[in-house]
C-alpha cells in the first residue's frame, strides 16, 4: 500500500516566472526508499520542502493529489500540517554542524526539539535510539557542544532525534554530502538498517549517484524542475535511458578503467524556457525538443520524458 | 631521470600544546617530480589540508624541511616570498568564498599580475582574456561579481588566477568537492588539460578516492597525520595493501549490490596516542600494533606501506 502519493506537483517561488518544480509525480510504499537525484536548481530540495509543508511564504504549490498515509495534504489546515510533521514525517538535512546551535549543549537543544514537538516523554527513549545509531556513550555526547563532536556524530544525533517518535516517513536531504566517504558509508548503512527494522519509508535526496544507488529502491531523476526519468534503481541507474541520466552516470570518475583521460562531461547550457528543459545541453536534440515539452513514455517500471532517448535505447538493445 | 621539483623530509606540524595538542602532520615525506600529479587522499582530520598549507607557506613546519627546486622553502619565503609564490599556486574548495565578493571577475584574474608587477595595463588585459579562454570562461563574465557566478564558473576564475603567474606547481585542495557532478567532470577535464599542456606539477587533494585516482600518477593515503600507503595511482586502488586504503576502496565502491556490511564501526572517540593510529578500526590489529608505530616501508613495486602486518596484507 502506498504511504505517499504525489500527482502533478508544481511549485512557484514568490516573484519567479518559471516553476521550481513542474508536474512531478511519484509514489512511495511502506518500507521502501525513493531516491531523488539532480543537480543544484533541479528542484530536488523543493520536493522535500513541499512534502514537509516547509515552503517559504509566498511560494505557490498546486497538485492534483498529495496523499500521505491516507491524509489528503492538499486541503489540510496549517495546524494539521504541523501535527503530521510531528507524528508522521521527519527530516534530516545536509549540514550536521549548521543544524545545531553552537552555543548550547546538545542535551538542551534535543529536549527543546522534543518539547516543541510535544514529546518530552521521548527523551528516555532517545538514549536507546542514540545507541542504535552507533553512539556508544549517549550521555557524554548529549553533554557536549556541537563543536566537540565530529560531523558524523552530529548527523547520527540528528537521525536519532528525527526517528525517536517513529515517523512513517523520513526525508533526508543530502544527509551525507558534508561527511567523509567512510563516515558516509556508515550513515547510509544505518539508514538502510533502520528502514528495515522500523518499517520506515525513506526519501533520500542527493546529487551523489552512489548514495542513491546504495539506498534507493526507486529513483526519480530531476532536471530543471522536471522529473525526466523514473523507475526501479537497477533500471534507471543500470540501464539509463534519458540523455541527462546517461550523461550524469558517464561523467563520474570510476574506481576502475582508464585514468588521466577526459571524462565524458556534459555540455554547458541554461535550463530552456520552452520545450524540453534539457534541450540546450542534449546531444540527441531534435527540432521538436526545442518547441514541445516531452511527454512521459512508459518504460519498464517507470517512465522517461524523452522520445529520442527512448529510440536510441531501443536501437542499442535490438 | 625525472627531476624532483618538490620534496618534504619528515615534516611535522602540531597545533595547540600539552593535553590539547593536535598532531596534524607527523613526519610526512613526499616528493613531486616535474610534470607529475601526486594525489593526497584521506578523511577530514587526516592532515591533508595542513600539508597543503605547509607547502604554500601558510603554515610553518615545527620540524622537518621542505624544498622546492632544491631550495629550502623556509629561507626562500623569508628572502623572496614573491618569487616563491610565482612557483607555487593553489585552488581551494569553496570557489565563491575564495573570491573577494566586491571585486569583478576581470580584476580578480588581473590581480596576481598587478601584485607581481607583470606587464603594462594593456598587456595585462590581453593576458586576462587569454587566461579566460584557457579556462573556458566567456568574456561576457568580465564584469560580473563572484555572487553572480555559478560554482563552476567561480572555480574557473580561481584556476585562471592561479595560472596567471605560470606556476610550476599547482596545489588543488578539494577543488571539485563543492560542485555538482556534471560540473565536477568539466573542472577535472580542465585541470587535466591544463596540467598536461603546461607540463605543470600538481598536488591534488581530495577525500574522494575515485576523483584522486582519475587525475593522479601517484597517490599517497593519509591517516591521522601520516602517510600510511603510497604508490602508483591505479595500482594502489586496484590492490590496496594497507587496511585503511582497503577501507577507502570499499567505501567508494558504489554499486547497489554491495550495500551490506560496508564498513566496520569506527570509534570517533579520539585516536590512540601511540602505536599505530589505525588500531581501533583495523581488522588486522594485534598486540604489536599498539606497542609501537610502524615505519613507512618500501616494498617491491614502488609501493610504501606503514603497517606491522605487511606480510599478511
Amino acid at each position: 500500500m502506498s504511504l505517499l502519493k504525489v500527482d502533478d506537483l508544481t511549485v512557484y517561488y514568490a516573484g519567479e516566472q518559471s516553476p521550481a518544480l513542474k508536474g512531478a509525480s511519484f509514489e512511495l510504499d511502506h518500507g521502501r526508499t525513493l531516491g531523488v537525484v539532480g543537480e543544484s536548481g533541479s528542484g530536488k530540495t523543493t520536493v522535500a520542502l513541499a512534502l514537509g509543508g516547509l515552503l517559504p511564504s509566498g511560494a505557490k504549490m498546486k497538485a492534483s493529489r498529495i496523499e500521505l498515509g491516507g491524509h489528503d495534504l492538499l486541503d489540510i489546515s496549517k495546524r494539521k500540517w504541523l501535527h503530521l510533521r510531528r507524528s508522521e514525517v521527519a527530516f534530516v538535512f545536509q549540514s550536521p554542524v549548521d543544524s545545531w546551535n553552537p552555543t548550547r549543549v546538545l542535551r538542551v537543544q534535543v529536549k527543546d526539539a522534543l518539547q516543541a514537538a510535544g514529546r518530552s516523554d521521548d527523551y528516555s527513549r532517545l538514549v536507546s535510539v542514540l545507541q542504535r545509531v552507533g553512539i556508544d556513550d549517549p550521555d557524554r555526547a548529549l553533554g557536549s557542544y556541537p563543536h566537540q563532536l565530529s560531523g558524523g556524530m552530529l548527523q547520527r544525533i540528528s537521525i536519532a532525534v528525527a526517528l525517536v517518535h517513529e515517523p512513517a516517513l523520513l526525508i533526508a536531504d543530502e544527509p551525507t554530502s558534508a561527511l567523509d566517504s567512510t563516515v558516509q558509508a556508515e550513515i547510509l548503512e544505518i539508514l538502510h538498517e533502520l528502514r528495515t527494522e522500523a518499517n520506515l519509508s525513506l526519501v533520500i535526496i542527493s546529487h551523489d549517484l552512489s548514495v542513491v544507488s546504495r539506498l534507493a529502491d526507486e529513483v526519480v531523476v530531476m532536471y530543471g524542475g522536471r522529473v525526466v526519468e523514473r523507475g526501479e534503481t537497477e533500471d534507471v541507474l543500470g540501464l539509463p535511458v534519458h540523455p541527462y541520466t546517461r550523461g550524469l552516470l558517464a561523467s563520474v570518475p570510476k574506481l576502475e578503467g582508464e585514468t588521466r583521460t577526459p571524462l565524458p562531461a556534459m555540455a554547458f547550457g541554461e535550463i530552456a524556457d520552452q520545450g524540453c528543459v534539457f534541450a540546450t545541453r542534449c546531444d540527441l536534440r531534435e527540432e521538436t525538443c526545442l518547441r514541445t515539452d516531452p511527454l512521459p513514455i512508459e518504460h519498464k517500471s517507470g517512465f522517461v520524458a524523452c522520445g529520442p532517448g527512448m529510440e536510441k535505447w531501443s536501437k542499442e538493445r535490438s | 631521470m625525472t627531476q624532483l621539483l618538490l620534496e618534504t623530509d619528515a615534516v611535522s606540524k602540531t597545533f595547540g600544546s600539552g593535553k590539547n595538542a593536535v598532531h596534524a602532520v607527523r613526519e610526512v615525506s613526499l616528493s613531486l617530480a616535474q610534470g607529475e600529479v601526486l594525489g593526497l587522499v584521506g578523511e577530514s582530520g587526516s592532515g591533508k589540508s595542513t600539508v597543503a598549507n605547509l607547502l604554500l607557506g601558510i603554515e610553518t613546519p615545527d620540524s622537518g624541511s621542505i624544498s622546492v627546486e632544491g631550495r629550502p622553502v623556509g629561507n626562500w619565503l623569508k628572502e623572496e616570498p614573491r618569487v616563491y609564490r610565482e612557483v607555487i599556486q593553489a585552488v581551494f574548495q569553496y570557489p565563491i568564498a575564495a573570491l573577494d565578493s566586491r571585486k569583478r571577475v576581470g580584476w580578480l584574474i588581473e590581480e596576481p599580475l598587478v601584485v607581481h608587477g607583470r606587464g603594462t595595463k594593456k598587456q595585462r588585459v590581453a593576458r586576462v582574456k587569454d587566461l579566460m579562454s584557457a579556462v573556458q570562461l566567456d568574456e561576457e563574465l568580465l564584469d560580473r561579481f563572484p555572487y553572480e557566478l555559478s560554482g563552476g564558473q567561480a572555480q574557473r576564475v580561481n584556476i585562471a588566477r592561479a595560472l596567471a603567474l605560470e606556476p610550476k606547481i599547482l596545489i588543488c585542495d578539494e577543488p571539485v568537492s563543492a560542485l555538482d557532478v556534471s560540473v565536477q567532470a568539466q573542472i577535472l577535464n580542465l585541470l587535466l588539460e591544463l596540467q598536461t599542456s603546461h607540463q605543470m606539477s600538481m598536488i591534488f587533494i581530495s577525500h574522494s578516492l575515485a576523483v584522486v585516482r582519475h587525475l593522479s600518477n601517484r597517490i599517497a593515503v593519509m591517516y591521522a597525520g601520516t602517510i600510511v600507503e603510497g604508490g602508483p595511482g591505479r595500482d594502489l586502488v586496484d590492490s590496496p595493501s594497507h587496511p585503511y586504503t582497503e577501507l577507502l576502496v570499499q567505501a567508494a565502491a558504489s554499486s547497489s549490490s554491495n550495500r551490506e556490511g560496508l564498513v566496520s564501526t569506527i570509534s570517533p572517540e579520539g585516536l590512540p596516542r601511540s602505536g599505530c593510529r589505525f588500531v581501533p578500526r583495523c581488522p588486522l590489529a594485534t598486540e604489536v600494533c599498539s606497542n609501537g608505530e610502524p615505519e613507512l616501508v618500501m616494498n617491491s613495486q614502488s609501493r610504501s606501506i606503514r603497517c606491522w602486518h605487511l606480510d599478511t596484507t
